[in-house]
């Protein structure tokens, strides 16, 4: 009699390398390959059903063909350790930068990279976002020395192609070749919706500065620097109102 | 929920899937409970939460765990039990639960998870490592769990126990509740040919705090025909049949439908609730005349 460790190893490797060795395990009424093979199609069906959740405009941009051998690929090569599968898939992105079947569609790693941060964006932690009253009553030189950080939903995206583009008509844009052309995308979850937006270079520069922790002053500098006639005061504004920034938690605002 | 395995009312509610999660918080039906799966609420923050908040306002919560993995040789995930344990103390649930089954691989051979609860053998150890992983569980949690009788394909060679002997000894080792499955019992019987009527008369029956009842398919091979546990349609007659049986030994017992694969219209599944819930209301009727 094989203990429960040499059962559940065999049973898993069974599962995910095909090997056979659990069939011996099993009560010989000469079905024991049907039966596994219920197993072993559940394990890859829910997994495939978690990641095309988890990454429709990957698999609109692949087919359905395409995508579940990436799955199959993917779960062979980093099957997920977590007792749960809400986390799984983080690290899909960097395995499609490495895959040499799909090197000839590059824009897949960023779409990838958008799928994942809506994905994550939605279950993310809450903050507070920071109210735009207590900014107007401060001083330019208080403002200016001001690090709002991104909530923690926000995930910052920097493409060589036009991934905003592509992530809303991935349907159409499965087949054929994509003109590069770089795109920047900010995905947010400021209140019960994730948000998907299409920034201006000076403003991706703004949030990126920010993010990195810097202060205003500088983040404003960044953006002049990458376009002197972008309107930054508007564009602040309109991140403000629609609650992307939150309080660094050294730097609550004093309760009046 | 300390002490007993449930506080739910004796009543009849559904499993609540995603789809239905709004249309249930706008138009609240006519129930005392729902039950959801633990694991699709262990996130930092953001809608889902804030709609198990809304139903909680609304409803008794059943927590239905599928991730723990209690029939691994490894023990219970420290950081998942922690997790239960923190959603616990929000939602305050009438009745928490998982499977008798496995889910991980061992960490020994890298420790990925199935996504799938799988079928154990019936040995001594396998016994007291289920026994082992349930205390823990409790322990971790502070509530009496109950664990689920398991639905199985397959059946592995050099049993010590039999099907029934197995859960029965599991749940009276660890000193938990019963989650009584009985279209798993319908399933299992069917796949690895047991007499359903026997396993289910040497269930526990005074450690069940819960009945699940779903639906199945037939999948045709070769060698003949394997039931699915799916969760994809209607409760079959064979399986209200057996659920008859089950409460005339039971008593009234919270009772839930689940349908987690083509998940029909709210309506058709409230349906199966009040199916559910008739049978109920006739078992304390007939306590009442023959009282």
């Amino acid at each position: 009699m094989s203990t429960l460790l040499e059962i559940q190893s065999r049973f898993a490797a069974g599962v995910f390398q095909g090997a056979d060795g659990i069939l011996s395990d099993l009560e010989d009424d000469g079905r024991q390959v049907a039966r596994f093979e219920v197993y072993r199609n559940n394990t890859h069906a829910s997994i495939l059903e978690v990641l095309a959740d988890a990454f429709p405009t990957v698999q609109a941009l692949l087919g359905e063909t395409l995508f579940t051998r990436l799955v199959t690929a993917f779960i062979r090569h980093a099957p997920s350790r977590a007792n749960h599968l809400l986390d799984y898939g983080a690290e899909l992105p960097d395995f499609i930068a490495l895959s040499e079947p799909l090197a000839d569609r590059p824009w897949l790693v960023d779409a990838a990279r958008l799928d994942w941060a809506r994905n994550a964006a939605y279950g993310a932690a809450e903050a507070a976002p920071m109210g735009a009253e207590a900014l107007q009553e401060m001083a330019a030189d208080a403002l200016l020395a001001l690090r709002p950080a991104l909530i923690p939903s926000a995930t910052l995206l920097h493409s060589d192609w036009p991934i905003h583009a592509i992530w809303m008509n991935a349907d159409a844009m499965g087949e054929g070749e994509i003109a590069p052309r770089a795109e920047m995308v900010l995905v947010s979850r400021p209140e019960m919706q994730v948000q998907t937006s299409l920034l201006h270079p000076a403003e991706h520069a703004l949030l990126q500065v920010l993010q990195d922790g810097e202060t205003l002053g500088e983040a404003a500098l960044a953006a002049q620097q990458t376009d002197p006639a972008f309107d930054l005061m508007t564009a602040f504004a309109g991140h403000l109102s629609a609650g992307i920034f939150t309080h660094r938690s050294n730097e609550e605002p004093k309760q009046a | 929920m300390k002490g007993t395995a449930t506080s739910l009312p004796p009543t009849a509610g559904f499993g609540l899937r995603h789809p239905h999660v709004l249309d249930v918080i706008d138009r609240p039906p006519a129930i005392d409970w729902v039950e959801v799966h633990t694991e699709n609420y262990m996130v930092p923050g953001g809608p889902r939460l804030r709609q198990l908040d809304a139903i909680r306002e609304r409803f008794e919560l059943s927590f239905h765990g599928v991730g723990l993995s209690l029939g691994s040789v490894d023990e219970p995930d420290r950081a998942h039990l922690t997790r239960i344990r923190d959603l616990v103390r929000r939602f305050r649930p009438a009745a928490l639960s998982d499977h008798i089954a496995w889910v991980r691989a061992p960490a020994q051979v890298g420790g990925a998870s199935l996504n799938d609860l799988l079928p154990l053998p019936c040995t001594e150890e396998a016994v007291s490592i289920l026994a082992r992983n349930i205390r823990i569980f409790q322990d971790a949690t502070g509530c009496q769990v109950m664990v689920e009788n398991p639905s199985m394909y397959a059946a592995f060679a050099g049993a010590e126990l039999d099907h029934a002997d197995f859960v029965t000894e599991t749940v009276r080792r660890a000193g938990c509740g019963l989650l009584l499955d009985v279209n798993n019992i319908h399933v299992s019987a069917h796949n690895l040919g047991f007499d359903a009527n026997d396993y289910l008369a040497r269930m526990p029956f005074d450690a069940v705090g819960e009945i699940h009842l779903a639906g199945h398919a037939e999948r045709a091979d070769a060698g003949g025909t394997l039931l699915i546990d799916d969760h994809g349609s209607r409760v079959r007659d064979s399986v209200w049949t057996l659920y008859d049986q089950a409460l005339a030994a039971t008593g009234a017992v919270p009772t839930l439908v689940e349908w987690d694969t083509e998940i029909p219209e709210l309506g058709v599944l409230l349906a199966e609730v009040r199916t559910a819930q008739s049978r109920l209301d006739a078992l304390r009727a007939g306590t009442r005349a023959a009282s």
